[in-house]
């Protein structure tokens, strides 16, 4: 785990920061789930799944997403297409992203950039939780296979 | 599906737990599930992958302090 935390470290910070800004010690309560982890999953991705949900966990229980609700996701997005560093993987993720059916890109930006639970997406949208899980999961495999299908440098 | 026992596989929720959009609950019955379960333990490899690739693309990059 040390040696995952200095060769992750940068990924995992960023992700924190990303949700909560400087209030990033729940990066502390990753260690309790290391319990969990299966070498399927990867120690990169495991690690930065968990350092998300712990960022999100204490987000929601400020209670302070009303306001972030709002300005998310258009604002958010904006600022952060600056920050591209591998224009060949970007442009692929984009082109998926906008092919995208729009019902299933608003519950995906809902959930990734409005940082909301599915059962506040439900809300948002007036749709059934099965059906929040469903456009959810449509959206991501779609782009999973988007990446996977060119070049395959996504690990 | 929604509520999955430790014997279920996860189906689409992998998706949703790599999000971030369960609740503690849901994402602690599928800790306990994909632990024992590499198919499913894959299927959360690969939905992390997708949002990490999304992470690649729209979370700037902030190095972390040093350590204490």
């Amino acid at each position: 785990m040390e040696g995952a935390y200095r060769a992750f470290g940068t990924s995992l910070y960023s992700v924190v920061r990303h949700v909560l800004g400087n209030d990033h010690d729940a990066l502390l309560r990753l260690w309790q789930r290391a319990g969990s982890y299966r070498p399927e999953r990867g120690p990169r991705r495991f690690l930065q799944a968990c350092v998300r949900d712990e960022a999100l966990t204490r987000k929601r229980n400020a209670a302070r997403h009303f306001q972030i609700e709002e300005r998310a996701p258009k604002s958010e997005r904006r600022e952060y297409e600056i920050e591209v560093s591998d224009h060949v993987e970007s442009d692929r993720l984009r082109r998926a992203l906008a092919k995208l059916p729009t019902e299933q890109r608003t519950a995906l930006e809902l959930a990734y950039f409005g940082h909301l639970s599915e059962a506040q997406i439900a809300e948002r949208l007036d749709i059934p939780l099965g059906t929040v899980k469903s456009r959810l999961a449509m959206a991501l495999r779609k782009l999973h296979a988007a990446m996977a299908a060119n070049g395959g440098t996504i690990r | 599906m929604d509520q999955p026992r430790s014997t279920d596989h996860i189906g689409e929720l992998a998706e949703l737990y790599a999000l971030g959009a369960l609740e503690p609950q849901e994402r602690a019955d599928i800790d306990a599930h994909a632990a024992s379960c590499p198919r499913c333990a894959r299927a959360l490899g690969e939905a992390e992958t997708a949002v990490a690739a999304l992470d690649e693309v729209f979370v700037p990059r902030v190095e972390p302090p040093e350590r204490g």
